[in-house]
């Protein structure tokens, strides 16, 4: 292995270990930091990451590793990790003991706009990084209406905290076009479109709607967007987001161990059909879009790793990318107060899934345009291994 | 509330964070304590509460505070506590500020000692303070031949890695019997609990009944206040059977009280023992057995949503069952392992919402002592300290009366 990819990789542990530990600071340490004017806020469109809420008082919403990977931020008064700000630099530290100095990630242009109807467009659709936005067009979920929520989200809970403070609601498909349109004029290349479940399940009609005003607004017939719903009930409805001019769609079924999953995920399991019929879905979704096109993800640490494998191994089998997010009990979840596994635990989980998209054959391109947010780990390893960070052009210079 | 409750709950929030994070040590701290002379040594009959494992390294069973509340041992490297010593004395401390001064337990007499056969009696009964012996009868599970362990137990991986290196392996009635009358005369014991891992083809009872059998004969005593922990069986009339033996409780152990997640972790006890209406069934006709506050459940606290344990505490102690939560602590050799329990203050929450239910359900302390087979877990601490149980209260007495 190169020098370089050996330090990226470290680069990457520490990534994990502040991702799932999170960094300690004081929550006014940014008050010498350009935010919302140079730098990127962080905006609580769904969830909130960080240990605790933090309303009125933001965030930037991540940082640069030196050698370029993206790092989010996560607020956890009880990490080993800091941020320590000195003569006009920010600094990752480790028991007080300085790692780096701490680049943080620009705010894109889209964000000083507003649409048409006077809308703020980072209330709109929120930018992931490397030209990925993501649209979360209710910010909340009609499964708490039945005591239905998955025990391990705080969507409700987070709405509730900063919906109103932030000015965060239900997004109309004007809004969205507008928005989308400005994004991908600032570069950006990739668009999902998710959100907490519905009343009724009527968010077909919604994302066809959604789907005409982004391809009006950007003059695009495929504007590469990713439609994240829950299994329909009838699955012939999966045809119209393809026909809507999705490339992708996304399906995600949490957790591979069907009693967990009815456990965790009660909304998931009575009101779409139970398990099985997440992983029809799925399968239906590649026959409609094709292997490649159609991603799922398991929230992990929920259920024994080897349960989560076995998951990604059988749907990429199938022509599924499921990926894993480390679970994070955040504020407002049922299961606030627990603790994810170790962050070893988690990096081996994504080593070994990377293997298994290999192995399957899936392309950066194709991990790319299905994920919501592509600097995800999973990602970061394939750019790794394929040189595909700008400091491996840096260094051929 | 007075000063020394107050101050006895504020060290429950340490001994929480002591028994779940674990407490941080060099493993060679200990060479210099009489370990397995004066002091009680850890035995793995069981399993490993440790972080990582250690074999060869002898670390004490626990420590008492100050106070007197004991602390099990739970080696983590990790842990913000940690044990120092100091000119020979070991200190609990949090960084660099000491907590306060540690007092090892002493080693029970008849850990000295050894049965008629030649077998060492601390590996037939372990010594678990305040007067309880905990007796392994097979320190393995028959589960693990189909691939069917419990995935938050470690039980087989322990066997595997201390069995032969303690001399920890099937223990006969005549060895209890003999082990247990040692330490009710020697030691003051005053409880056991018969309990180990599934056997083949569910041949425990016969095995349950020859050793209270032993014990009478040994320690002389018709009611010797027994606890025969079992699995849920398929024909619930064998209950019936412990009792006429002489066990004065009965614990069968349900995990959890989701039914999907017990079906998901425990699928050993479910394909083998039923489903979980199976074991909710046991623990009502336990009852019926051997009455109210006589059955003793658990639930493995940490795995399923807080909510989800205490509907199924409430549920049971309504029915008559005194049902613990233990913390879980994802072990070495566990299908879990590099998971992590959830925060000493959410498992602290539930401990005191646990015994909120049991006083509300007026289970005594004797109740609770009796079925459990710890007596120092922070469930009986609660009750010790509401009760004034503990010596400490004794001697700030008699500080006030000689005053």
């Amino acid at each position: 292995m190169s020098n370089i990819k050996e330090t990226l990789y470290r680069e990457l542990e520490l990534k994990i270990i502040t991702g799932v530990e999170g960094i300690n600071f004081d929550p006014h340490i940014f008050k010498h930091l350009d935010l919302g004017g140079r730098y990127q806020e962080d905006i609580h469109f769904c969830m909130e990451f960080a240990h605790e809420t933090h309303v009125g008082i933001k965030f930037p919403v991540g940082f640069y590793s030196p050698h370029g990977l993206i790092n989010y931020l996560k607020w956890d008064r009880r990490s080993s990790y800091s941020f320590i700000y000195e003569r006009g630099t920010y600094y990752l530290a480790h028991h007080g003991e300085v790692l780096y100095p701490v680049e943080f990630l620009e705010r894109p242009n889209y964000y000083n706009l507003k649409t048409s109807d006077g809308t703020s467009m980072p209330a709109i659709a929120s930018y992931l990084q490397e030209g990925a936005v993501v649209v979360a067009y209710s910010n909340e979920c009609a499964l708490k209406e039945k005591d239905h929520d998955c025990k391990f989200c705080n969507i409700n809970a987070t709405k509730a905290t900063y919906g109103e403070i932030e000015g965060i609601g239900w997004k109309y498909p004007k809004q969205v076009g507008e928005t989308v349109g400005a994004a991908y004029l600032d570069g950006a290349r990739h668009v999902t479109i998710t959100g907490g479940f519905v009343a009724e399940r009527r968010e077909v009609e919604y994302y066809l709607d959604v789907a005409d005003a982004i391809k009006e607004h950007t003059g695009l017939e495929d504007f590469n967007g990713t439609a994240c719903v829950g299994a329909p009930h009838d699955l012939s409805i999966i045809d119209k987001y393809k026909e809507a001019g999705y490339r992708t769609i996304a399906t995600n079924i949490e957790i591979w161990d069907r009693n967990i999953f009815k456990a965790i995920c009660p909304g998931k399991e009575l009101q779409c059909g139970g398990w099985e019929h997440w992983v029809k879905a799925l399968e239906y979704e590649v026959d409609v879009f094709g292997r490649g096109k159609v991603r799922s993800n398991i929230v992990a640490g929920l259920e024994p790793k080897d349960s989560t494998l076995e998951g990604i191994e059988y749907l990429a089998s199938k022509g599924v990318i499921c990926f894993a997010t480390s679970w994070n009990p955040n504020p407002g979840s049922a299961l606030e107060g627990h603790r994810s596994p170790e962050p070893a635990w988690h990096f081996d989980l994504y080593k070994k899934i990377a293997a298994i998209h290999r192995k399957y054959g899936f392309t950066y391109e194709e991990l790319y345009d299905c994920n919501a947010a592509p600097i995800g780990v999973i990602n970061d390893i394939y750019r790794i291994e394929d040189e595909l960070l700008p400091v491996f052009e840096a260094q051929l210079v | 509330m007075s000063n020394i409750k107050d101050k006895l709950y504020r060290e429950l929030e340490v001994k929480a964070i002591a028994c779940i994070d674990g407490v941080s040590f060099d493993p060679h701290i200990f060479q210099h304590l009489d370990l397995g002379g004066r002091y009680q040594e850890e035995v793995h009959s069981l399993f490993e509460m440790d972080h990582e494992s250690h074999v060869g390294v002898q670390f004490p069973a626990g420590f008492y505070s100050p106070s007197g509340l004991f602390y099990p041992l739970k080696w983590d490297r990790r842990s913000r506590y940690s044990i120092i010593v100091d000119q020979g004395t070991f200190y609990l401390s949090s960084g660099q500020e000491i907590i306060f001064k540690i007092r090892f337990p002493d080693r029970p007499k008849y850990y000295g000692l050894q049965t008629s056969d030649g077998t060492k009696m601390n590996t037939i009964a372990l010594y678990n303070q305040e007067g309880k012996l905990h007796v392994v009868y097979s320190n393995s599970c028959a589960f693990n031949e189909k691939g069917r362990d419990c995935k938050f137990c470690n039980i087989n991986a322990t066997h595997n890695t201390y069995g032969e290196e303690e001399g920890i392996g099937w223990t006969y009635p005549r060895q209890i019997g003999e082990t247990v009358a040692a330490a009710y005369r020697l030691d003051g014991a005053r409880h056991l609990s018969l309990t180990g891992g599934y056997v083949p083809e569910r041949r425990e009872v016969e095995y349950y009944l020859d050793v209270a059998d032993s014990i009478r004969e040994h320690t002389g005593l018709d009611d010797f206040n027994g606890t025969a922990v079992i699995g849920a069986p398929n024909d619930l009339d064998i209950i019936e059977k412990y009792k006429e033996a002489g066990f004065r409780t009965i614990a069968t152990n349900i995990e959890f009280w989701d039914k999907d997640i017990f079906k998901a972790l425990c699928p050993g006890k479910y394909l083998e023992s039923g489903g979980l209406e199976q074991w909710v069934k046991t623990l009502e006709h336990e009852v019926e057995v051997f009455g109210r506050g006589k059955v003793r459940s658990n639930i493995v606290a940490g795995i399923e949503p807080k909510d989800t344990t205490l509907e199924g505490i409430e549920f049971l102690a309504s029915k008559g069952v005194v049902c613990f939560a233990t913390s879980w602590n994802p072990n070495p050799g566990s299908a879990l392992e590099g998971h992590r329990t959830p925060e000493p203050a959410w498992h602290l929450d539930l401990y005191k919402k646990i015994a909120a239910i049991f006083r509300k359900s007026g289970f005594t302390y004797d109740e609770i002592y009796d079925t459990s087979s710890s007596g120092v877990s922070i469930i009986h601490d609660i009750y010790r300290i509401e009760e004034e149980r503990l010596p400490i209260f004794r001697e700030e007495s008699a500080a006030v009366e000689a005053v």
